[in-house]
């Protein structure tokens, strides 16, 4: 499975290392606070990054899908190469993050710059990579549904579509209220999306053994 | 027409809908290869989807739901209780559509299509709440123009306004009068139409008549206190609001018992443009012999020297209100009764429990609770005295570990309405009014953070108090930053400022409270900000300095106010800018002569620590005097309070000779003046010190000045110096300290016409703070002048006032005494102890609320008025 994860990976891996080097730039050089509720950059780069790789590796309309489905693998195989080529392609920025932000890179080198916020913060802005990874999820979980629900044997081929809007206006309507919300209801609406990308997620693994494929 | 506009509804939702639509036209077009036509859809896959729509649509109705009609304890309303009913409507009716169109949905994507369903449930939301939005704000901009409009059309309309007249404590069972109209007892509710109906308007004439028929005796009322506090018999009264409200006048009486009235307060209660909506009138009536029985438990607790006890409160807080009215008007002249309050914090809390830092902090925790449930605080409450009293024992350790964890649990516990002044901080009073239920909460439970960061805050003044000055010695010419010390940080300052700050993240307000603080992270997170870049708005955290277009730099501005020695070098190395500021700020205050606008403080922060360097105040004040010359002749005197208010702030840098020239200016340039009064804080023995030199310097001035022509023998320049100059020597008399005590004392006893003899009664007959000047005349004054301090120590009945009249009435260790008048003084004397002594021993039982009771008749009304009211004559 890592060798056909690895054939998935060629597809979208000059599109992760773009993602990594812009994740490395702006974190070490940003004088703005890292905060993934208070400030757009972050949430919308992995917005249009997911989004991207989501078209390329799960929307099954490529060639190359279409050749890794004659090739004689299972449908269970293809759906967790691409699961973990996803997973990959997700960590990669959030290590490049991880390694400028927990190291004390950026730290250092903002207190350099003269950042009021260095080196008090340290690397306390570590804690987005937990938004990091929910926004990924959200993103694979949600655009995944799109084409997997498309090229189901089944009527109402748009109904992924429009359940990805009216998840990613939740999710986006969840983001805008955590800025202001108190503790309790941040909870409800972390809870809330945790479970639509449970579920999603959980219906893309039910429905892509069902997927038609004509490349 | 009304079907054109069916059809172009029609036609215009439609296109609305064409983005929705879209979608649905091209998948099921682009599925059409991949799924034969006649094949169903996949029950498993309806269930995910309907679900999914489900528990969207719960979450963000909940949430929407919780905003427009939740409760405070959610912390998420956002309906304001003022929203008039339509509007509420509007809200409720958007929900019931709301909730019907999610269920249509639902169905739809049921039994037929997840995509109609979801399409339509977002052109149908979208479009509805658009629509939803535009309907509130047209209804909110007619009812401002109806709330506001006072054309007479518009007018004839108008819903009539509620107005309810209370007394304080809400008393009912008083008469209220409106310009001779019995109206009917209090508590009394009314419309402002069915007012006016009753109650025809008085011209100044005929309520001069009506007090006069009234009795003079009723017009002015000297309060215990030595207040006039009713200057007319009929208290004039202004509804704010409402049309025709002038040339009112009202009178209360209680069980047949005048009341006097000075002003009345009113605020509006409940939902405007609701039927809750009341203008709720206050008024502040009170009745002389309740005000007599404070007073004299007033005089209790000083003659025990503000020790009270559980019956002490007791018989004063029977008077509620008027009682701590009395008390909070009083702590203004009486400091000392600071103390009484705090035992009525001790009594609140049981603080007698505290022996050690376990009890300090089981009571801290406590009220910390009761906060957290009354939703409101402050540090001058009682809750505010019991957490000062608290925080020497509470251990420092326990209290910061406490308030990190604080901080997490409430991170934005200072959002909302929160207030702070020079000597406290806390929320907005939030328990409702008496009127009913209304009022209610903007704050939840954070409240509860409000004690633990006062009790920082007094810690942190406590650390401070108890290190050392800090002597940091920074690079004249390198970074300010080296200006900053971390080692004289203390525990608040190294613990707290620096996660106040990480918490300025997601709350801006942690920053304000990180500067009351102050420490080096605080000071180097101000100065690595961008501070230089000059402000010309009031936006991203500019500050307005004065009243008008002179803003400064947020970063800059924290820099400047900084009582450090990063500060202290900032203002240095900003000189040119802070003086160019400065006279920005006044040349565009021009328009209020003389004052010195707000946000300029930073002049005189370095007054008399600038080392051999003159302060900022010192450079600007030739620029400052100048502006005081330029005034025209009829602001001289206030140019001249304000540049002795300049020269007092400077001072010691200022010297005497500077107040004398401002002096001569003004007195030279203008027929009248007044001798200014120094700041409240500023030290008796100082304004002593500078009014000598003041006076000298007039007096060689005056012995200068050539004799004034015969006709201008009552203005001419010398008359106007030698009338400045018997001022400022009055005024030197009037300072509450030794060396002006003694100067008096010396001049009255050597000179027995001196002016001073005659009105020394009078001006100490309330008096609070000349304990000198008592002293000093008991023990050397001679009779006549001791005969006229016998009210004095007799209305302010402290320990060491009762001492001085035990010493007038034993005659014991008194020189100078006059044998004609000796008899009289220990009589008057002896009088006046025996009457402290009555009030003494009398049992506070008997001094507690009674009923008030109607004289018989009028002449008895005379007889029982006179020990407290006095005519206007």
């Amino acid at each position: 499975m890592l060798t056909l994860a690895r054939w998935q990976l060629r597809q979208v891996n000059y599109l992760n290392w773009v993602m990594v080097a812009c994740v490395v730039i702006w974190s070490m050089f940003t004088s703005e606070l890292i905060s993934f509720i208070h400030g757009a950059t972050m949430a919308s780069a992995i917005f249009v990054h997911a989004a991207l790789i989501v078209l390329i590796l799960g929307s099954s309309s490529t060639s190359g899908a279409g050749f890794i489905y004659s090739q004689g693998f299972s449908r269970d195989q293809i759906w967790c190469s691409q699961a973990l080529a996803l997973l990959i392609s997700a960590a990669m920025p959030c290590v490049a993050f991880l390694l400028t932000v927990g190291t004390g890179l950026r730290a250092l080198l903002q207190e350099a710059m003269g950042s009021p916020w260095f080196p008090l913060l340290g690397n306390s802005e570590l804690s987005e990579l937990k938004w990091m990874l929910l926004a990924y999820a959200a993103v694979f979980s949600t655009f995944g549904y799109i084409w997997i629900r498309a090229r189901q044997p089944s009527k109402d081929a748009a109904a992924g579509w429009m359940v990805a809007v009216a998840q990613i206006a939740f999710f986006i309507y969840c983001w805008t209220w955590m800025r202001f919300a108190p503790p309790w209801l941040c909870n409800v609406l972390v809870g809330t999306a945790l479970l639509l990308i449970a579920t999603t997620t959980l219906a893309l693994w039910k429905f892509h053994q069902n997927v038609e494929v004509q490349a | 027409m009304f079907i054109l506009s069916i059809l172009l509804g029609i036609v215009a939702f439609s296109v609305w809908c064409i983005p929705f639509a879209l979608p649905v036209w091209f998948f099921n077009k682009s599925n059409a290869r991949w799924v034969p036509a006649s094949t169903k859809r996949d029950p498993i896959v309806v269930r995910h989807e309907v679900a999914t729509i489900l528990v969207i649509l719960l979450v963000w109705g909940g949430v929407m739901s919780l905003s427009g009609f939740g409760t405070a304890q959610f912390s998420v309303k956002f309906l304001d209780d003022g929203l008039s009913e339509t509007i509420r409507s509007y809200y409720r009716w958007a929900t019931v559509v709301g909730v019907s169109l999610a269920l249509i949905g639902l169905v739809i994507a049921w039994r037929y299509s997840t995509t109609f369903a979801v399409a339509g449930l977002l052109a149908l939301g979208l479009g509805g709440g658009a629509a939803l939005q535009s309907l509130v704000s047209d209804q909110q901009t007619w009812e401002w123009k109806q709330q506001h409009s006072h054309d007479e059309t518009e007018n004839s309309e108008r819903r009539p306004t509620t107005i309810r007249f209370q007394l304080v404590d809400n008393i009912e069972g008083a008469d209220l009068w409106i310009n001779g109209v019995h109206l009917g007892k209090t508590p009394y509710e009314t419309t402002d139409i069915e007012l006016f109906s009753k109650v025809k308007p008085w011209e100044h004439d005929e309520r001069r008549e009506a007090e006069k028929m009234g009795g003079d005796e009723r017009v002015v009322y000297h309060t215990p206190q030595g207040q006039m506090l009713t200057q007319w018999g009929w208290c004039p009264l202004h509804l704010h609001g409402v049309q025709d409200s002038s040339n009112l006048y009202y009178r209360v009486e209680l069980n047949g018992v005048s009341g006097y009235s000075h002003v009345s307060s009113q605020e509006s209660v409940g939902p405007s443009n609701s039927p809750d909506w009341v203008r709720l009138m206050t008024l502040d009536t009170v009745f002389p012999a309740w005000e007599t029985s404070i007073e004299e438990l007033l005089d209790r607790a000083r003659m025990n020297n503000y020790e009270v006890d559980a019956e002490w409160w007791d018989a004063f807080e029977s008077y509620g209100s008027f009682a701590s009215q009395r008390l909070n008007g009083a702590l203004r002249e009486e400091p000392q009764l600071k103390q009484l309050l705090m035992r009525r914090a001790e009594r609140k809390v049981q603080l007698d429990s505290v022996i050690d830092a376990a009890s300090a902090w089981r009571v801290l925790m406590e009220i910390e609770a009761q906060v957290s449930q009354a939703h409101e605080y402050h540090s001058e409450s009682d809750m505010g005295l019991a957490v000062d009293f608290l925080v020497p024992f509470l251990d420092e350790e326990q209290l910061v570990n406490y308030a990190l964890i604080a901080m997490k649990r409430w991170p934005r516990a200072d959002l909302g309405s929160t207030m702070w002044t020079t000597t406290g901080f806390g929320t907005y009073g939030t328990a409702g009014t008496n009127h009913g239920t209304f009022g209610g909460s903007g704050h939840g439970d954070e409240v509860g953070a409000w004690p633990i960061a006062h009790a920082v805050w007094r810690l942190d003044q406590r650390l401070d108090a108890a290190s050392r000055p800090t002597l940091a010695q920074g690079d004249l010419n390198g970074s300010l930053e080296t200006w900053i010390d971390p080692t004289t940080d203390n525990l608040v300052e190294r613990r707290i400022v620096p996660e106040l700050i990480k918490l300025s993240r997601e709350n801006s307000n942690a920053v304000r409270y990180a500067g009351v603080l102050g420490g080096s992270a605080y000071e180097r997170f101000v100065v690595r900000h961008n501070w230089r870049e000059p402000a010309t708005d009031p936006f991203n955290g500019n500050v307005r300095i004065g009243v008008s277009e002179v803003y400064m730099n947020g970063w800059f501005h924290k820099l400047v106010r900084l009582d450090s020695p990063l500060g202290t070098e900032f203002r240095r190395q900003q000189k040119d800018r802070l003086l160019d500021i400065a006279r920005d700020a006044f040349d565009e205050n021009s328009i209020m002569v003389g004052s010195i606008p707000d946000g300029v403080e930073y002049l005189f922060l370095d007054s008399g620590n600038a080392g051999n360097r003159p302060s900022l105040a010192m450079q600007f004040w030739p620029k400052f005097d100048g502006m005081m010359h330029a005034v025209p002749e009829h602001s001289r005197q206030e140019a001249l309070r304000e540049s002795w208010t300049y020269l007092a702030r400077m001072w010691p840098e200022s010297t005497e000779e500077m107040f004398a020239k401002s002096f001569a200016d003004a007195a030279e340039n203008s027929d009248y003046i007044y001798v200014p009064n120094f700041p409240d804080d500023f030290p008796a023995s100082e304004q002593f010190k500078i009014l000598s030199g003041v006076i000298e310097s007039e007096e060689q001035r005056v012995s200068k000045l050539p004799d004034d022509p015969e006709e201008q023998r009552y203005d001419g320049p010398k008359h106007r110096a030698q009338r400045g100059l018997s001022q400022l020597k009055e005024r030197l008399f009037e300072l509450p300290c030794i060396e002006s005590a003694e100067l008096l004392v010396t001049e009255m006893t050597a000179d027995p016409k001196h002016s001073w003899r005659g009105r020394l009664q009078g001006f100490l007959a309330y008096d609070r703070e000349h304990e000198d000047l008592l002293r000093l005349i008991t023990n050397t004054g001679g009779a006549e002048l001791q005969k006229q301090i016998i009210p004095a120590l007799e209305t302010h009945p402290i320990p060491s006032r009762r001492e001085l009249l035990r010493k007038l009435a034993l005659h014991e260790e008194l020189r100078n005494l006059d044998t004609s008048l000796e008899d009289s003084v220990v009589e008057e004397a002896r009088a006046a102890e025996a009457r402290l002594k009555a009030l003494e021993t009398k049992p506070l039982t008997e001094m507690h609320l009674t009923e008030l009771v109607a004289p018989q008749s009028n002449d008895d009304q005379s007889e029982e008025t006179d020990g407290d009211a006095a005519s206007a004559e």
